[in-house]
C-alpha cells in the first residue's frame, strides 16, 4: 500500500506501523466503569468489514501517529489525517 | 545422426547461422538462436517430452507458451531450475535439461503402471484410501512423494543473480501483442512515462508467427516499426521477456523479467506501481475433452501455427485439425501453405464459414463438417485418428496423420484483470470469460476482452493508450488504426465433452494433473458441485499451468453436467502469480548474510575473537551466551562466569538494552500514567525500578529509568521489547494525551553499556581510575553520575540484573569497545570475567528477577509474578490499573510465581515443563491436561550447587512447602516449592 502522510506525502506502507482501529478515548476515570463496561473498553474491538479508521505510526517518516480510513475489503485508502482524535 | 529432420527448409524468426549445442534427457541436439527449447526439440522430431503426474501418460508439446500443460523441464548444471516450460525457455548453448516426473526415463517409465490401473486413482483416492489406519499417513506419505511430483528442487543455493526493482509510471502496458504495442504507440506519443511489458523474447505477440499483414505488409514489418519509434521515446520503457505476475491493490503490478544472458542479473523482479494500466494480455486457445486429448501429436492448432512460421518448424507431417470454430482454419492453411500435409479438417459444426471451406479445399484439404474425433490411434506418436459423425457414432472413418490440431475456441488471458479486483463476465458468443468492470485504474483491450480480430486488436489499443495518457494529463491527437487482413469473427459452437467411445474411456480436463472428465463427473456425485470445490477435490487447474488452457472446459462441463449455464458455475478465483516466479527472485538481494541484518554492539568483534558463542536473543541481536575458553563446555563455561560474579568480578556487555529518552515539563505525570509506580520524588542523579504494563493488565516490560535532569529521564527496557514499548508510549502521547509537554526519542544504539559486577567490581573501578567518589556511602545503590573512567566521559549507575555489586557504564557506542578493554585490563588482577546472556539468565534466576516475556504470560497480571511491592497504593488512574483490579475482582485461582527445589539436585527442569499434582497418578502425555502449572525457566546454580526453577503454580505463594511433581518426556522428578528468591533474599551484596 501507499499511505498519502499529512506531512511527508505519499509513502511506502513499509515506513509505517499499524496501530489498530481508531476508537473512543481512553475512559478518564477508569476505576468509576464496572468490570463488564472495562472489558467491553479493553477486548471488544470492531474488526470493521468495509471503511474504517485506523491508527497508523509513520515511523520512519515524521514520526506521527496519523488516522487513515481504509477499505478493509479492498485495502482502498482515503482522508489521511493527524488529527489524533477518537471514532 | 540427421540434424533437424523437422526444420523447414526457410522461414520462421530463427538465426539459422547461430547453431547452438543442447543436451535433453541426456541426448546432444543441436538449434538455433531464437528457438526455445520446445521448439528445438520439436526441430529434432522428439515428441515425447515428459510424463504426465498421476498416470504416467507419455506427453507431448501442447502449446508455443506459457500456458504450456505438458512440457515441463528440469534445468540442469550451475543454474539448476525445476518446472520450466520448454515452450517459454529460450534455448541457450549448452542448456542441459530433462523431463521432470519420469523414472527411469520418458520412453520408459515405470510409474506407468498406475495409467493400467486407472481405475483405482480416481479423485480424492488418496483421502479415501490412505484415512486408515488414521495415524499411518505418513508411512503412506513417503511413498506417495516418491511418486508424485514435478523436478527436484536444487540442493546448492541459486547464487546472487536476483534483485530487485522500484518503478513508478503513468502507464502500464502489460502484452507486447498488437493491442498492447498499439497502445504503447498512442500513450507513448501523449509524452506520458510508459512500462510496456511483454512475457515473449520479442515483441509481436501472436504475431510473430502468423501470416497476417498490416498496411499491406507482413504485420512484423509494422511491428518492428512501432518498436524502433517506441526505442526513441525517453519517457518509453519497453521490457521484453518480462511477465506481469501479480495486480495488488493500488495498481501495484510485480513483473518477473529473465535475463539468462547477463552475468551480472538472472531475474529481477519489477515492483510496479503505475497511475492507469493497460491489460492487453491476449488469449489463450483451448483444447477440446475428446477420448485421448492427451496424445504426443496433440496440439493446440495456433501453436502449431506458430511453431512453423516463427520457428520454421514442422509440428508434423501429416495433419489433421479437429475444430469448433472458423478462427482456427486459417492454422490450418498456413501450415499447407508452409508445406505441411494437412490432410482434412474435422468441425462439430455444420455451419462453418463457407469461403474458408473453399479455401481450405482449395489446398487439398478436405473439410469434414458435423464429425468429432471419437479415437485416437498411437500411444507415444498420434498415428490416425478415428472420426465419427456427430449423433450417430457408428459411421467411422480413420484418417492418417501425425499431427492432430485441435481448436475449442479462445480463453481471454483475464487473470490480471481478475487479480485486480475485477469480476470476470459469461461470454455466450464466445463461450467464455471476458474482463468485468474495471475496479482499478485498468483498462482491458484487444483479445483480452474477447476481440479477436487483428483489426479490434489495433483500433483497441490505440484509444486505450489514448484514454489512459489522457487521465493521466497527457492528451494527445487519434491516432489512425492501420489497414490490415480480415479476419472472420469465430462463431463456435461450445463443446465441451466429446461423446466417449467406451466406458473406461478417459478423456483429460487437466493434462497437468491428469484429471478427466469422469473425475469432474465423480466430484459433482460425492456434492463437490461448486466449482471452488471440485477444484480443489480433483485438483482441476491446480497445477503447474494453473490450467491456463483448460479451466473453462472444466467450468463448461460442471455446466453441462448439472445443467446450468457456465455463467451462473463462475471461474475460480484467479491469484498470484500468473506465471511461476522463483524463490531466488521473491529473495532478490535478501540473500546469505543480507537475509537478516543483525545487530552488533561495539563488543560483538571482541566475542567472536575470544570464544564468545553467538545466538540469536531478539530484536535482531546476536549476542554471546557464555564465553568459552578453548576446550570449555557449555555448561562449564556457564559455571564458571557465575561462580565469578558471585565471588569475583565479571564483566558483561549490555548494550542491546533499550533506551529512550524522556524529556518535557509533563515527563513526570507521563511516568506516572505509563508506569505502576509513582515517580514525582525521584531526585536527579537518582533512578528507581519501574514495571509497565498494557491496559489489558498483561506485563508489558520492567527496568530502571534515570533521572538525569529536572526535566530529563532516560527510561531503559528490555532488548527484545524496546521497539514495542516506543510504539506504546507514543500513540498513548499521540493519540491518548496530546496535551503532555513530552517528547521521546529511542537513543538504544547511541549509547554502549557496560556492566562491571561482583564483590570485587569497586576495586576495578578504583584501578581503572574515575573521578568521582564511587564509596559507598557517596555513591549508592540506584545512583547515576557523570564521570570520567579510563579517561573516557561516561555516565555510571549502580543498577543491577545480578544481585551482586555493580557498576553500570554508559558511553557513546564508539568508545564502547575502548572502554571494555580498559576495564578489562584493569581488572586483570582479580580474573575479570566476561560473561554471557546464559549467565546473566542463571544469575537473574538466582534472584528471582522477573523477565516479563518468560514468567508473565497472556494471563499473568503483576501480583502473580510476585512484583506487587512497584505498585503504587496512592496514586491515581496508570495503564494496566483498571484490568488488574478487574483481575481481582474475577477471583478464582491465579498463575504465582515460586520457585521449585527438584528432590533430584542434578535434574534442570526444562522451560515450559508441565507441573501436575503430585498424586496425579497419570504418566501419559495427556497428563498434561492435569497440570497445575509450568516451569519458566531452570538453571543448575553452581552458587547453590543444586538445580533451581521458577515456575507458574495455581495459587503457588500460599502452597510455600508443598510438593508437585514436573513432567519431562523422559521422567517425572518430583519438587518442592519454595520461596523464588533463592540467592541473598535481602538484597544486601548489590547495595553494598
Amino acid at each position: 500500500m501507499v499511505i498519502e502522510c499529512p506531512h511527508c506525502g505519499e509513502r511506502h506502507e513499509d515506513e509505517f506501523v499499524y496501530g489498530g482501529d481508531v476508537r473512543h478515548a481512553r475512559p478518564e476515570n477508569p476505576d468509576a466503569l464496572s468490570d463488564a463496561a472495562w472489558r467491553d473498553y479493553i477486548y471488544s474491538v470492531p474488526n470493521t468489514k468495509g471503511w474504517a479508521k485506523e491508527h497508523w505510526w509513520h515511523v520512519r517518516g515524521c514520526n506521527r501517529w496519523i488516522v487513515v480510513q481504509r477499505n478493509s475489503v479492498n485495502n482502498e485508502l482515503r482522508s489521511e489525517t493527524d488529527e489524533n482524535y477518537h471514532g | 545422426m540427421v540434424e533437424q529432420v523437422s526444420r523447414l527448409d526457410a522461414g520462421g524468426r530463427v538465426d539459422r547461422v547461430q547453431k547452438l549445442a543442447f543436451k535433453f534427457n541426456g541426448r546432444s541436439y543441436t538449434g538455433y538462436a531464437g528457438d526455445t527449447l520446445a521448439s528445438a526439440l520439436m526441430a529434432n522430431g522428439v515428441s515425447v517430452v515428459g510424463r504426465s503426474f498421476k498416470y504416467h501418460r507419455p506427453r507431448g508439446i501442447m502449446s508455443a507458451g506459457a500456458e504450456e500443460t505438458n512440457a515441463f523441464v528440469q534445468i540442469l548444471g550451475s543454474e539448476e531450475e525445476p518446472n520450466v516450460p520448454a515452450t517459454t525457455l529460450p534455448l541457450v548453448k549448452g542448456l542441459d535439461a530433462h523431463s521432470v516426473n519420469a523414472w527411469p526415463s520418458v520412453n520408459f517409465d515405470v510409474g506407468r503402471v498406475t495409467d493400467l490401473l486407472h481405475r483405482f486413482f480416481p479423485a480424492g483416492f488418496y483421502y479415501k484410501t490412505f484415512m486408515w489406519p488414521r495415524d499411518r499417513w505418513d508411512w503412506y506419505g513417503q511413498f506417495i512423494r516418491r511418486v508424485a511430483g514435478w523436478g527436484t528442487a536444487p540442493k546448492t543455493a541459486a547464487g546472487k543473480r536476483y534483485e530487485h526493482r522500484y518503478h513508478h509510471c503513468d502507464v502500464l502496458i502489460v502484452g507486447g501483442g498488437p493491442a498492447g504495442l498499439a497502445a504503447a504507440l498512442s500513450a507513448g506519443r501523449s509524452g506520458a512515462r510508459v512500462l510496456l511489458v511483454d512475457n515473449q523474447s520479442e515483441f509481436g505477440g501472436y504475431l510473430l508467427g502468423s501470416s497476417a499483414e498490416i498496411n499491406a505488409k507482413p504485420a512484423m514489418s509494422w511491428i518492428t516499426d512501432v518498436v524502433a519509434e517506441l526505442d526513441g521515446m525517453p519517457e518509453v520503457v519497453c521490457l521484453s521477456e518480462a511477465s506481469a505476475t501479480g495486480y495488488y491493490e493500488q495498481n501495484f503490478v510485480t513483473v518477473l523479467e529473465r535475463r539468462p544472458d547477463k552475468r551480472w542479473v538472472r531475474e529481477r523482479l519489477w515492483k510496479v506501481r503505475a497511475r492507469q494500466v493497460v491489460l492487453a494480455t491476449g488469449a489463450i486457445e483451448r483444447p477440446i475433452t475428446f477420448v485421448d486429448n492427451d496424445r504426443p501429436g496433440i496440439m493446440l492448432a495456433s501453436a502449431a501455427s506458430t511453431y512453423c512460421l516463427r520457428y520454421g518448424v514442422r509440428a508434423g507431417r501429416k495433419a489433421a485439425l479437429f475444430t469448433n470454430n472458423d478462427g482456427s482454419y486459417r492454422h490450418a492453411i498456413e501450415l499447407a501453405d508452409s508445406g505441411v500435409d494437412v490432410a482434412a479438417i474435422i468441425d462439430v459444426r455444420t455451419n462453418a464459414n463457407a469461403d474458408l471451406c473453399k479455401t481450405a479445399a482449395a489446398k487439398g484439404i478436405e473439410v469434414i463438417l458435423g464429425s468429432h474425433v471419437a479415437r485416437v490411434i498411437g500411444k507415444r506418436r498420434v498415428r490416425a485418428i478415428e472420426i465419427a459423425a456427430s449423433g450417430t457414432g457408428a459411421q467411422r472413418r480413420k484418417i492418417a496423420c501425425d499431427l492432430l490440431l485441435v481448436s475449442g475456441g479462445w480463453n481471454p488471458t483475464i487473470h490480471l484483470h481478475s487479480q485486480s479486483g475485477g469480476k470476470p463476465l459469461y461470454d455466450e458468443r464466445l463461450a467464455t470469460f471476458i474482463p468485468g468492470a474495471s475496479v482499478q485504474k485498468e483498462i482491458s483491450a484487444g483479445a483480452c476482452t474477447g476481440h479477436f480480430t487483428l483489426a479490434q486488436c489495433l483500433s483497441d489499443g490505440l484509444l486505450a493508450g489514448r484514454q489512459v495518457a489522457e487521465s493521466c494529463g497527457y492528451p494527445s491527437d487519434t491516432i489512425d488504426a492501420p489497414t490490415c487482413t480480415d479476419e472472420t469473427d469465430l462463431n463456435l459452437q461450445p463443446i465441451w465433452e466429446v461423446p466417449l467411445p467406451h466406458r473406461h474411456s478417459r478423456a483429460f480436463v487437466d493434462f497437468n494433473n491428469d484429471v478427466t472428465t469422469k473425475d469432474i463427473r465423480l466430484a459433482e456425485r460425492e456434492g463437490y458441485r461448486s466449482i471452488e470445490l471440485a477444484k480443489r477435490y480433483t485438483t482441476a487447474g491446480m497445477g503447474l499451468d494453473q490450467g491456463k488452457s483448460g479451466n473453462v472446459n472444466i467450468i463448461g462441463l460442471m455446466a453441462d453436467i448439472t445443467d446450468t449455464a457456465p455463467g451462473a458455475i463462475g471461474t475460480t478465483t484467479y491469484r498470484p502469480a500468473y506465471s511461476p516466479v522463483s524463490f531466488g527472485a521473491m529473495a532478490g538481494a535478501d540473500n546469505g548474510d543480507l537475509i537478516i541484518p543483525w545487530r552488533r554492539t561495539p563488543i560483538t568483534d571482541w566475542f567472536i575473537a575470544n570464544g564468545g558463542h553467538l545466538d540469536e536473543t531478539g530484536a535482531l541481536f546476536r549476542r554471546p551466551l557464555y564465553i568459552a575458553k578453548p576446550g570449555e563446555s557449555a555448561r562449564d563455561a556457564i559455571n564458571r562466569e557465575a561462580l565469578a560474579v558471585r565471588n569475583g568480578v565479571g564483566i558483561y556487555d549490555g548494550t542491546p538494552l533499550g533506551k529512550i529518552s524522556i524529556k518535557g515539563s509533563d515527563a513526570v505525570t507521563f511516568l506516572d500514567r505509563v508506569y505502576t509506580n509513582s515517580w514525582g520524588k525521584l531526585p536527579v542523579g537518582r533512578s528507581k525500578f519501574g514495571f509497565m504494563l498494557h491496559d489489558d493488565g498483561r506485563l508489558l516490560d520492567d527496568g530502571v529509568t534515570f533521572r538525569l535532569a529536572d526535566d530529563h529521564y532516560l527510561m531503559s527496557t528490555g532488548s527484545g521489547v524496546a521497539a514495542v514499548v516506543l510504539k506504546h508510549l507514543e500513540k498513548l502521547l499521540h493519540c491518548e494525551w496530546p496535551d503532555l509537554d513530552v517528547y521521546l526519542t529511542p537513543v538504544s544504539d547511541q549509547w554502549a553499556v557496560i556492566c562491571v559486577c561482583g564483590p570485587n567490581a569497586r576495586e576495578v573501578i578504583r584501578r581503572a581510575e574515575t573521578d568521582i567518589d564511587i564509596n559507598p556511602e557517596a555513591f549508592k545503590f540506584l545512583d547515576t553520575r557523570y564521570c570520567r573512567v579510563a579517561g573516557i566521559d561516561a555516565r555510571v549507575s549502580r543498577v543491577t540484573y545480578t544481585g551482586e555489586l555493580s557498576f553500570e557504564f554508559v558511553v557513546p557506542t564508539r568508545h564502547g569497545l575502548n572502554l571494555w578493554e580498559a576495564l578489562l585490563e584493569a581488572g586483570k588482577e582479580y580474573d575479570i570475567t566476561p560473561i554471557g546472556s546464559d549467565t546473566s539468565m542463571l544469575l537473574r534466576t538466582e534472584k528471582a528477577f522477573i523477565a516479563a516475556g518468560l514468567e508473565g504470560d497472556g494471563y499473568a497480571n503483576i501480583y502473580d509474578v510476585g512484583m506487587g511491592w512497584v505498585v503504587a497504593k496512592n496514586k491515581g488512574d496508570f495503564i494496566g490499573k483498571r484490568s488488574t483490579s478487574r483481575d481481582i475482582n474475577l477471583g478464582g485461582p491465579r498463575p504465582e510465581i515460586v520457585g521449585l527445589l527438584p528432590e533430584d539436585s542434578n535434574f534442570v527442569p526444562p522451560k515450559g515443563a508441565p507441573i501436575l499434582e503430585s498424586d496425579t497418578a497419570d504418566t501419559s502425555p495427556d497428563a498434561s491436561r492435569n497440570m497445575v502449572g509450568m516451569v519458566t525457566i531452570g538453571f543448575h546454580s553452581p552458587n547453590l550447587q543444586r538445580s533451581i526453577a521458577l515456575a507458574q503454580v495455581q495459587d503457588g505463594r500460599s502452597r510455600i512447602g508443598d510438593t508437585i511433581n514436573v513432567y519431562t518426556k523422559s521422567r517425572v522428578v518430583s519438587a518442592q516449592i519454595c520461596e523464588p528468591v533463592f540467592f541473598d533474599p535481602d538484597g544486601e551484596r548489590m547495595r553494598d
